[in-house]
């Protein structure tokens, strides 16, 4: 079903607008718009009242600060290292995730002996939580009785310290995000290939494509829109990462791991400083607008 | 006429309602943190409501989010809660803002509590600004826990000093038989550990005048002696927590342990350690300065309660004199009460009790600040970063020092 929503030209009436939901269905969208407002919209404006003043569960009067906490945020050097981390646990996320989980799905669409047992394997980590996924990978990352060390250990080999060495450590978190994400990219490419026009494909064959050019020039042009989409929902996904750094090593060694989410958590419900932790979460909700605008360019395509 | 009526009939209820209390005037609610000594107290509510008649309505929460729900509920002033149970460092944040209701004119009045049954150090423990507000839920100071085969095998002495100390853990280390020592590193609790050592080192968190003095000769000599002991630890020991360690001294092979004597029932318990039978208690080493951190819960209540009484009536029965041993009986974490630590009965079953006297006569609470969450954070994140070698101890305390004045507002 198609909705049209009417432009409200310079002299609509009451009467006109009426008739226009009706006439245009938007009046079926009430209910969503409502439900919409109540969890997203009110909390929003809520958050950014309140990161406009020093309010904070140990301070029962709160008052008006103007941008103090933005600008306080700013000059926090464990703002910036958090934000750094973020993009830093980001980007590696999505260099891992995207090419093998493409890779995968090629794989799986061949239709080879097995495939059905391993597309079912490969889902298994969606379907937990990343609270059970962090501590599972927290107890085998353990650098003295980890079954990781033990492995290392029957081969001769020194175990290495994957939460607790500072240069290991991020490549741990992305690790272990990988492990859960990647299948979901690899699902969601699956989809795409397997809905992919056979005309195009079909003709490029005929003219002598090879496997390379195949993807190269068709079926990478072709399924660009569906990877837009997976490439925006792991780059947010990845920016919000909590649970994982959460349970793996709390944002260590330091502040090696400490992400955005994390530092925001810890202002809020660690500190109680909820004015600050409202000014991050705004910020952090702008620095995503630029992602929300790309995904809708794509959508749009 | 209709006036009249009206008036006679407010008048008849107003006049019953206070002849007879309602059900809910024998009602109170208790916030409780899930715990073992939570559970003991749920244990004991039923013996509660027998001899009194009022009925106890429990409340829990994990530890993670139970202080946050605590401050929501004060915040909103509607008198959710009656008792509540919280953790130490929450006294300050918590009193400060006026939340919890003085208990000293209860408590000077009460014989069953017996407040003289406490040592100086724990009749503080609950004070804030010379106010008490908080009860002994628990006392959990700091105690040297060593596994006595080991010590036998090696023919180690239990260490008086932290040279000593050291030295065992590397004699430990040297022999190949275990890992020398464990305490908690990781960035999220190694405050705790850091701050016992700087004490015993002669330092301190700030100077008289209230500034930050991390970066004292006293607190780089700590933290220098935090960095050799990492040195013969378990590998994992760097981000390893409270629980973490307790976990390391109860099932690998590790000498000695710093840890909280609220640990005990993990590691005096079978089915969590795999040395029950091997490990014994002391009091820890001192230092220049003989000091001993004190943790454990406090019980207090809500200033905006409505039923303080009752709230009272409940405390006092639970706590008191006589009916602390029958809480510990339930599972309930020691309370460093006089006649429970010389309760020859009670020591010879446990008796890592016996070392709860000796310190908490030397035992020092966490600061008293309503910034500590902060600072704790602060600490934890800079001394982590100096045992993982990001940057020198002398460095890495400066750094500290400064962002401790910010937080602390000097």
């Amino acid at each position: 079903m198609t909705t049209k929503v009417a432009k409200p030209g310079k002299g609509l009436s009451i009467g006109k607008l009426k008739t226009s939901l009706i006439q245009g269905h938007s009046i079926y969208l009430i209910p969503a718009w409502l439900l919409l407002v109540a969890v997203a919209l009110v909390p929003l404006l809520y958050s950014l009242a309140g990161s406009f003043t020093n309010a904070s569960l140990l301070n029962t009067q709160s008052a008006f600060v103007g941008f103090d906490n933005y600008v306080q945020l700013f000059r926090d050097s464990r703002f910036v290292d958090s934000l750094l981390n973020t993009l830093l646990i980001s980007a590696l996320s999505i260099l891992v995730q995207m090419p093998i989980g493409f890779g995968l799905a090629v794989l799986l669409n061949r239709q080879l002996k097995g495939t059905a047992f391993f597309r079912t394997s490969l889902i298994m980590p969606i379907l937990l939580t990343p609270v059970a996924v962090g501590l599972m990978w927290r107890l085998m990352m353990n650098v003295d009785n980890g079954v990781i060390a033990g492995t290392l250990r029957m081969f001769g080999l020194a175990p290495i310290d994957w939460l607790g060495d500072r240069a290991v450590a991020v490549w741990s978190i992305v690790f272990v995000d990988s492990w859960q994400n990647t299948p979901f990219v690899m699902l969601l490419i699956l989809a795409g290939l397997q809905n992919l026009p056979d005309g195009p494909i079909e003709a490029a064959r005929v003219d002598g494509a090879g496997t390379f050019r195949l993807y190269r020039h068709i079926i990478l042009p072709i399924l660009s829109p569906v990877a837009l989409v997976v490439l925006m929902i792991r780059v947010v996904e990845s920016i919000k990462l909590f649970d994982i750094i959460y349970i793996l090593t709390s944002g260590g060694p330091g502040t090696a791991t400490q992400n955005i989410s994390l530092l925001d958590f810890r202002f809020g419900f660690t500190f109680m400083q909820t004015s600050l932790a409202a000014a991050l979460g705004i910020l952090i909700a702008i620095g995503m607008m630029p992602i929300f605008r790309l995904w809708k360019r794509a959508n749009q395509e | 006429m209709l006036a009249t009526l009206g008036f006679a009939a407010v008048s008849v209820l107003g006049i019953s309602g206070c002849a007879t209390p309602s059900a809910e005037d024998n009602e109170i609610t208790v916030f409780l943190i899930q715990s073992p000594t939570a559970d003991a107290i749920e244990a004991r509510i039923p013996d509660f409501t027998a001899e009194t008649g009022i009925k106890v309505n429990v409340v829990d929460a994990p530890y993670d989010d139970a202080h946050q729900k605590m401050l929501l509920a004060f915040n909103s002033k509607k008198g959710a809660y009656d008792v509540v149970q919280f953790d130490n460092p929450y006294l300050a944040p918590f009193a400060s803002q006026g939340t919890l209701a003085p208990m000293d004119d209860y408590i000077q009045g009460s014989a069953d509590y017996d407040i003289a049954d406490f040592v100086p150090a724990l009749q503080d423990y609950g004070k804030y600004e010379g106010k008490t507000y908080g009860l002994n839920l628990s006392t959990e100071p700091f105690l040297l826990w060593y596994r006595t085969d080991i010590y036998e095998e090696l023919n180690l002495e239990v260490p008086t000093t932290w040279d000593e100390y050291l030295a065992n853990a590397k004699a430990i280390q040297a022999s190949g038989k275990a890992s020398g020592q464990v305490i908690a590193n990781a960035s999220s609790v190694n405050s705790w550990w850091w701050l016992q050592l700087v004490w015993s080192f002669g330092g301190d968190l700030t100077d008289a005048n209230g500034n930050p003095a991390v970066n004292s000769a006293a607190a780089v000599k700590a933290t220098d002696f935090m960095k050799e002991l990492l040195k013969v630890s378990p590998k994992s020991a760097v981000t390893a927590t409270g629980d973490d360690a307790t976990t390391l001294f109860t099932t690998q092979n590790v000498g000695q342990m710093i840890n909280y004597s609220g640990y005990a029932p993990v590691i005096l318990n079978p089915e969590t350690s795999k040395y029950t039978d091997k490990i014994a208690a002391a009091t820890i080493p001192s230092g220049i300065a003989n000091i001993t951190e004190l943790t454990g819960w406090n019980i207090g209540v809500p200033a905006d309660s409505k039923k303080q009484k009752n709230a009272w009536k409940f405390l006092e029965w639970l706590l008191s004199k006589n009916n602390t041993p029958k809480l510990m009986d339930a599972g309930a974490a020691a309370i460093g009460r006089t006649s429970i630590v010389n309760n020859a009965e009670i020591t010879s079953k446990s008796p890592y009790i016996a070392m709860l006297g000796p310190a908490a006569e030397t035992g020092r609470r966490l600061p008293a600040l309503t910034q500590w969450a902060e600072i704790s954070n602060q600490i934890g994140v800079a001394v982590q970063d100096i045992l993982t070698g990001k940057t020198s101890t002398e460095e890495g305390l400066d750094t500290l020092n400064g962002q401790l004045a910010v937080t602390l507002g000097k």
